[in-house]
């Protein structure tokens, strides 16, 4: 009788994952339509207006800057909970009725090497220690998962012996960021810098199996329900189009300037977009001279920098080249570029 | 990941590597899990089964960190930016900035009406402020203030009209009372000075205030100086100007004039053989603020660039105000004190990043005014 029972709801379950993979492409497409009414102070005819003129490969490009530190994030975070989930359960059967443990087992590890080689590279410093935390962890607890008999030695080195060496080494390394941080005041900076490689030794191997499927197969679940409002905060901020400044003067006046987002220029006018939502065509004769101006970047909300190395940079963007800005147009700050 | 093989066909274990569950492989190779069934508990080696509570417990710090840590990055963001300020002040929609100063104080601030020139220390102070705001020296448009408007924050244009202005910076001292006021919010202070008491050369000492008891003394109006020679038995004549209480001192109808050492030092030089310049012996500092009106965003840029001015060994734009307008004034005043000859202390703005000490983009910003035009420090035309 049971048999049966379960297969039907094994059943289920496979169906509601066809949705939800149906589902998941039109995520990306729901972010970019938000982001263009978010654009548009939720006017419609300037959200048109946008859709006609913004190109989709430029709000595709600024997604995919902006969230490409995700998609590892997710993929190492379900690696790990899943192997926890995995090597913990009383049963491969008890194990595999999470979606989170199948996922977990099915990973391939090239993807998971791929992901921690991507998240090495577009994390922020101070993400690091955390990042190799879950490397760790999911070296460990695949070890524990494909284990031999025998093999215990190789056991204790790998889930024990690597993550507190390479645990105490980040812990050295870091040493000069956490004091600073420590003394700044910046406790999130010095918690993600100092807990994650005192953590690390301490995920690679089974929990009590009552508690499995509460600790790792719940929080998942959560986090898949908040994941996509912390994405479309984190997405709506990102700009999508260029910040400009244009001048323009009627006649032997005093030129004006007029700043904020260039939708387009045509034969006629130069539209922008400007910062309260209101659409302006510019009438090109109008147009005296036009700049972009720097995107308003959100100074660090940290100082601590670890041997030279800031904690809000990621290693790309500390070896990616810069246009380091010196001069800050004076037509950015809402003033005529010779005034006179 | 999509469930290939989800007829539920079993994939054939491979025997040689005598894994733990061959039901695992099975799972990971696509097939459907199996239906639960009650299973003997794997044989664990010891050490991964002593450390399991200490794991949960470790899963658990984790999550609580992962949950505190996303919710201080997405919704708290800490002090404002200096940007945000900026947005918040208005300043990036003003395309002049008007400041209020004094017009007939030499050495504080002083109008030549036949060059157009303005000079004196508030006004270097103001260019100071103006620079880091990214406004040009030929930007920045000084309008008189009377004693009495400065809380109202209305100049005076050449053509007499009043014009409201975007801060004051008149000699005007911050005091308890001003700032309960409504419309009047200082700045940190950016200068100490104390009072003091100039007459015609040839006058017997004066060395306290009560010296001039029942003698003519002129004053400002609504200036802090009034209190105290009206306490100590003086005549006080009030005049809207300094330059008012001079006249009448020259015309012989008042014997002294009483106000801030530091605008009276400027009147001493100017004629150094025809007035004496006495100090008073008071203990009360005059500390002198920038009024900002009701624009607290505002007050908050002006202090990050007193701040500035004081903390970085970079910038000496108020040592150069002081050694250019007040300190040449002191011979002329002997031992009378004009100023106190260092910056008065600063607290710290409660700002994200100071901008001298961010990224090169913030750091462009506050650099842009040093580009103004130099030598172009002329009134409005």
């Amino acid at each position: 009788m049971t048999a049966p029972v379960a297969a039907t709801s094994a059943r289920r379950r496979r169906v509601q994952l066809n949705w939800l993979l149906t589902v998941l492409p039109a995520f990306p497409l729901v972010l970019l339509v938000l982001r263009l009414w978010y654009l548009s102070r939720q006017d419609l005819p300037t959200m048109l207006l946008l859709v006609q003129y913004i190109s989709p490969l430029g709000m595709i490009s600024a997604l995919f800057i902006t969230l490409i530190w995700t998609v590892p994030a997710v993929i190492l975070v379900l690696r790990t909970l899943g192997g926890v989930l995995l090597v913990s359960a009383p049963s491969p059967a008890d194990a595999t009725r999470s979606l989170l443990a199948v996922t977990a087992l099915r990973m391939p590890d090239w993807v998971v090497a791929l992901a921690a080689v991507l998240a090495g590279f577009t994390w922020q410093l101070r993400l690091l220690p955390t990042l190799l935390m879950l490397v760790v962890a999911i070296i460990g607890l695949t070890a524990v998962h494909r284990r031999r008999r025998g093999q215990e030695a190789v056991l204790v080195v790998v889930t024990l012996g690597v993550p507190i060496a390479l645990g105490l080494l980040i812990l050295l390394w870091m040493w000069p960021g956490i004091v600073a941080a420590v003394s700044a005041g910046e406790i999130t900076t010095a918690l993600l810098l100092v807990v994650p490689p005192i953590l690390g030794p301490l995920l690679t191997g089974p929990v009590p199996p009552w508690a499995a499927r509460l600790a790792t197969h719940w929080p998942a679940v959560v986090a898949a329900v908040v994941a996509p409002f912390v994405v479309g905060i984190v997405f709506l901020r990102a700009p999508v189009l260029p910040n400009s400044a244009v001048e323009v003067a009627s006649g032997a006046g005093r030129p004006q300037v007029v700043r904020g987002q260039l939708i387009t220029v045509d034969d006629t006018a130069t539209t922008v977009l400007e910062r309260d939502g209101q659409v302006t065509f510019l009438p090109n004769s109008q147009v005296r001279s036009k700049t972009l101006c720097p995107e308003p970047v959100r100074p660090p909300d940290s100082v601590v920098v670890v041997r030279g190395w800031a904690v809000g940079e990621s290693a790309l963007q500390w070896v990616a080249p810069t246009r380091r800005v010196t001069d800050v147009d004076p037509r950015c700050l809402g003033r005529p570029l010779n005034p006179g | 990941m999509a469930d290939a093989n989800g007829d539920g066909a079993t994939v054939e274990v491979d025997k040689r590597e005598l894994p733990a569950d061959p039901a695992w492989d099975a799972v990971a190779e696509g097939a459907d899990p199996p239906p639960p069934a009650e299973a003997p508990p794997a044989e664990e080696p010891s050490s991964l089964v002593t450390l399991a509570p200490v794991r949960l417990a470790a899963l658990g710090v984790a999550l609580v960190l992962v949950v505190a840590i996303t919710f201080v990055r997405l919704f708290h963001t800490g002090p404002p930016s200096v940007d945000k300020l900026r947005s918040r002040a208005g300043v990036d929609s003003w395309s002049e900035l008007t400041i209020g100063v004094k017009d007939d104080q030499p050495g504080v601030a002083f109008h030549d009406r036949k060059t157009g020139i303005w000079s004196g220390f508030d006004i270097d102070i103001a260019y100071m402020i103006a620079e880091d705001l990214g406004f040009r020296r030929s930007e920045v448009r000084f309008y008189a203030i009377e004693s009495e408007d400065r809380a109202r924050m209305q100049a005076t244009d050449p053509g007499g009209g009043r014009i409201g202005v975007k801060m004051v910076i008149a000699s005007y001292s911050i005091t308890a009372a001003r700032e309960a006021m409504t419309g009047v919010t200082f700045s940190a202070p950016y200068l100490y000075t104390e009072q003091s008491v100039v007459t015609l050369a040839g006058h017997p000492k004066v060395s306290t205030l009560d010296d001039l008891r029942g003698r003519w003394v002129c004053t400002l109006s609504t200036s802090t100086s009034e209190t105290a020679p009206e306490a100590a038995g003086a005549n006080v004549v009030r005049r809207n100007k300094v330059s008012e209480c001079f006249s009448e001192i020259r015309d012989h109808r008042v014997d002294a004039v009483t106000t801030d050492a530091a605008i009276l030092a400027g009147y001493k030089a100017g004629d150094p053989q025809g007035l004496a310049h006495w100090d008073l012996g008071l203990d009360a500092t005059e500390a002198w603020g920038v009024n900002v009106g009701e624009n607290t965003a505002l007050r908050d840029l002006v202090n990050v660039t007193l701040y500035r001015s004081l903390k970085d060994p970079k910038d000496h734009r108020w040592e150069d105000a002081f050694d250019k307008s007040l300190q040449v004034e002191a011979p002329a005043s002997g031992p009378t004190p004009v100023a106190v000859a260092q910056q008065p202390d600063v607290p710290k703005p409660d700002v994200r990043q100071l901008p001298w000490e961010g990224s090169a983009i913030t750091t462009g910003a506050w650099s842009f005014g040093r580009r103004g035009e130099p030598g172009q420090n002329r009134s409005y035309q």
